[in-house]
């Protein structure tokens, strides 16, 4: 029981300042909230609905029923918050707008907008937009939804104009203008009730097949979790280091204290000290991120065992390692940005190439990761999560077995 | 020449050490790194971000309709427009979005579930009904999707709902022109009718990609010269290693300052001040080192990440300002939080907490541009001296040089305050 003894002791000296408290659970907190805004941030179901959408300024130069009835139809929009501008002379204010982000775009109609529509059915819109980042994307991709909906009215109108003149045999430009018009209006109001809706479905995270939205801290806390047990260990490790420096761990070998049990001890107080940030940061997630990790209790715990397994395996190896304290934090520091980056825990897996893809397995993060996202996003249960399990414990051999060859082969040790 | 020999000394010892090096160039170099090679570009096959292909499984129920004329094409009768879609989404021109492939419906449902695809679409039995206008009125297009995915099936979404955008367009159209007819007292002859929906068909078989919208897109303001347009890896990098660069100048700085309380803790501070050497030189040595240091991690920085990554980082006059603006705030707000202090030990806690909460607060625009939270950080990192620098870069970015500029003046005053409350209380310390 001695190695307990030595946990404690390591336990002791990790919690007496409150540093550690900031890399075990409020640095990943504010990560978690931060890469989960990121990728989608709260968006569940009965979430109150909030005005997210992209702001974009519209400048009208024409001001004809058509360019008034295309503001009004993209005013419609779920993706675009359409706010309408006075100033139409300066575009170079609207560019500078979009590059410093203060509007996701500007959409411009020109003065000869109708004259254009009427004869060629094209719809020139000019948009200012950068495509190289996402708002400009969701943007684009709006515009391009409309544009192929105006293009609809406006072939409409046009066939519908074409019958109408030779029904009726009208001459009159204005008249011929007021029907195009109000075809063009119509059309684009039965896009309001389309025929075909969209619905998306996906497994709940009660494992049953229904609607569901996405919770982007699914993917967020576990990665935040995995990345700050690894900076974690910085001061976990430096005791190991600190031991050998001052000579204590000679002395403790001169007790009856085995190294077998030196090493459990220090490896426990590792472990136990993940395993509390674990439990902390999952029941912050179960009860402000509504991640549902108790729907599969005996999965999450199995699995945070073998996570903070891996993680205090690769802390004794830093700490047997490093041979100065500075060198734990750079042994630490350097897995940990390595791990977590290929592991997934900073970008979705979705968004990364194959060959990323291939290299991410040979991470403990992303096994961490995975299991995790199985029971949060699947509804996944112990029998789901085995693989995982397994293989985080196949990466603590990996680190556990050089640990102790070098502990025991060294001669101060 | 003494406060030259002081800031040698100080600024040699800071490269003898491992964990100055990896915090000043190792750490910021290493996430750049990473966030390349996760977009594919160390080491991919293009220097440019691609979104990865969405592999899509197609559960195709429609019946079709004995309304709707078979259409031929590549030798594969169309008689449905749930088999249009799946030709559509196989041609070229989507290749490299999407993989596609058929299944009923168990099948993909278990594919999707499996993680072997990424979407699976189920196309209603009734589906060509709907869009010919002889079944239900309206119906759903139902997509299943991984749960771990977003971007990609939001894309094949919108994708296929523009297509399908196509094939209602017919009915849509034909409905609106016989109720504007009727209000008219027109109506047409079935002979009208059959030429008309001809007409409205043909627009169906021009593929989306092949139309011509008469759109324009003009780009933003791009940072120097406006014919060069960052891709979107480049963006994603100048931001993540602004971001770091910032972060970790600050680290410097602050590490530079606590060499006063490492020599006052080891007493060779003390002994220093029994030399004819005056306090200011002394403390002037101190803040030089700390000024070529962070200048030098800084520079070397910004000309590694241009060679390496091809970084644009702006024009050069914002860029200049706001350099030396960094270089002296990242100094004096570390001479700031070191005369805040009495010993090594605080010091770590203002490393660990202080300047990483504050650094955080400060380049949190690079997280949370974008997203709903992007209003609320707008604001928010100036709160922080590294928010005023990541303003100042980002400005710089978008070649807003005014604005640039404004915030290096705002450095350059919080510069002036810090110093001047880290001077003074250091001179009443040693006095």
């Amino acid at each position: 029981m001695k190695f307990i003894d030595i946990a404690l002791k390591d336990l002791y000296q990790i919690f007496k300042d409150w540093e550690p408290v900031i890399f075990l659970v409020i640095a990943p907190i504010i990560f978690t909230i931060m890469f989960g805004f990121m990728f989608g941030g709260f968006s569940g179901p009965g979430d109150e609905v909030t005005d997210n959408r992209l702001p974009v300024q519209l400048i009208d130069q024409e001001e004809t029923n058509l360019s008034k009835s295309i503001t009004t139809y993209l005013e419609n929009s779920d993706i675009l918050r359409v706010e309408k501008s006075t100033t139409t002379n300066d575009l170079s204010k609207y560019k500078q707008a979009v590059a410093d982000q203060t509007i996701a775009a500007a959409i411009l109609i020109p003065d000869s907008f109708q004259k254009i529509v009427m004869e060629s059915g094209d719809i020139p819109l000019e948009v200012i937009l950068d495509e190289n980042t996402t708002a400009g994307i969701s943007v684009l991709q709006e515009i391009q939804s409309a544009i192929s909906r105006l293009q609809t009215a406006a072939q409409t109108a046009d066939l519908a104009l074409q019958i109408y003149e030779e029904k009726t045999g009208i001459e009159d430009e204005n008249e011929r203008t007021a029907f195009y018009s109000k075809t063009f209006n119509q059309t684009l109001n039965a896009w309001k009730s389309p025929l075909v809706t969209a619905t998306v479905t996906q497994t709940a995270p009660d494992g049953a097949q229904s609607t569901s939205e996405d919770n982007a801290f699914a993917h967020s806390l576990p990665g935040m979790i995995a990345q700050f047990a690894i900076a974690g260990l910085i001061s976990a490790a430096e005791i190991i280091v600190q031991e050998r420096r001052s000579g204590a761990l000679s002395r403790l070998l001169g007790t009856a204290v085995s190294k077998s049990d030196i090493l459990l001890g220090h490896w426990l107080a590792m472990f136990s000290m993940i395993f509390l940030q674990f439990a902390i940061l999952i029941t912050f997630g179960q009860i402000f991120l509504r991640l549902n990790f108790f729907n599969a209790p005996f999965a999450t715990f199995l699995l945070a065992v073998a996570s903070c397994s891996v993680i205090a395996s690769l802390g004794l190896l830093i700490g047997i390692l490093a041979k100065l304290p500075e060198q734990t934090i750079v042994f630490s520091l350097i897995p940990m940005f390595i791990f977590s980056g290929l592991g997934g825990a900073w970008v979705p897996m979705e968004l990364l190439g194959e060959t990323v893809r291939r290299v991410s397995r040979f991470t403990p993060v992303a096994w961490i990761m995975t299991g995790y996202k199985d029971i949060l996003l699947r509804g996944a249960h112990l029998n789901d999560v085995t693989l995982p399990i397994l293989v985080l414990f196949g990466f603590s051999a990996l680190f556990l077995i050089p640990a102790v060859i070098l502990f025991y082969s060294r001669k101060n040790s | 020449m003494k406060l030259i020999a002081i800031a040698l000394k100080d600024i040699g010892r800071s490269f003898r050490s491992l964990f100055a090096l990896v915090f000043m160039f190792g750490v910021p170099v290493l996430t750049t790194l990473i966030f390349a090679f996760l977009f594919g570009g160390v080491g991919g096959e293009s220097d440019e971000f691609e979104l990865p292909k969405t592999s899509v499984v197609i559960v195709n129920q429609d019946k079709g309709s004995n309304y709707l004329p078979v259409i031929e094409n590549q030798n594969r009768d169309l008689n449905s427009f749930g088999n249009m879609l799946v030709n559509i989404l196989q041609e070229d021109t989507f290749m490299n979005l999407i993989d596609v492939g058929t299944a009923d419906e168990e099948d993909a449902r278990e594919m999707v579930d499996a993680q072997e695809v990424g979407l699976a679409i189920i196309v209603p039995p009734e589906f060509t009904e709907t869009l010919i206008g002889v079944g239900p009125k309206t119906l759903d297009l139902i997509f299943y999707k991984d749960p771990e995915m977003a971007l990609g099936p939001q894309v094949v979404q919108a994708l296929v709902m523009g297509i399908v955008d196509r094939f209602s367009a017919s009915s849509i159209s034909m409905e609106t022109i016989n109720t504007v007819l009727a209000e008219e007292a027109l109506t047409l002859s079935d002979q009208e009718v059959y030429a008309l929906y001809s007409k409205l068909s043909e627009a169906v078989q021009i593929s989306p990609e092949e139309s011509e919208t008469g759109m324009t897109i003009i780009a933003p303001q791009e940072p120097g010269n406006s014919e060069e347009s960052p891709s979107m890896l480049s963006t994603i990098l100048r931001e993540i290693m602004g971001g770091m660069m910032i972060f970790y100048a600050f680290f410097t700085g602050t590490s530079a300052a606590q060499s006063i309380l490492i020599e006052q803790e080891q007493g060779t501070l003390a002994r220093l001040f029994i030399t004819p050497t005056n306090t200011q030189t002394i403390l002037n040595g101190k803040f030089t080192s700390g000024f070529i240091l962070v200048i030098v991690q800084v520079v070397t920085l910004m000309v590694f990440s241009r060679l390496v990554f091809g970084i644009n980082w702006g024009s050069i006059l914002p860029l200049f300002f706001f350099v030396i603006a960094l270089v002296a705030l990242a100094n004096s707000f570390g001479i700031f939080l070191m005369s805040l202090v009495r010993g090594t030990k605080q010091a770590g806690i203002v490393f660990g907490a202080g300047l990483t909460f504050f650094g955080m607060l400060g380049i949190s625009g690079v997280f949370t541009g974008g997203t709903p939270i992007e209003s609320a950080f707008k604001y928010l990192p100036l709160l922080a001296p590294q928010g005023w620098a990541m303003k100042s870069l980002e400005s710089a970015f978008s070649n807003n040089q005014g604005q640039s500029l404004l915030f290096s003046g705002g450095m350059i005053l919080l510069t002036a305050i810090f110093l001047l409350i880290g001077n003074k209380r250091f001179k009443k310390r040693f006095k």
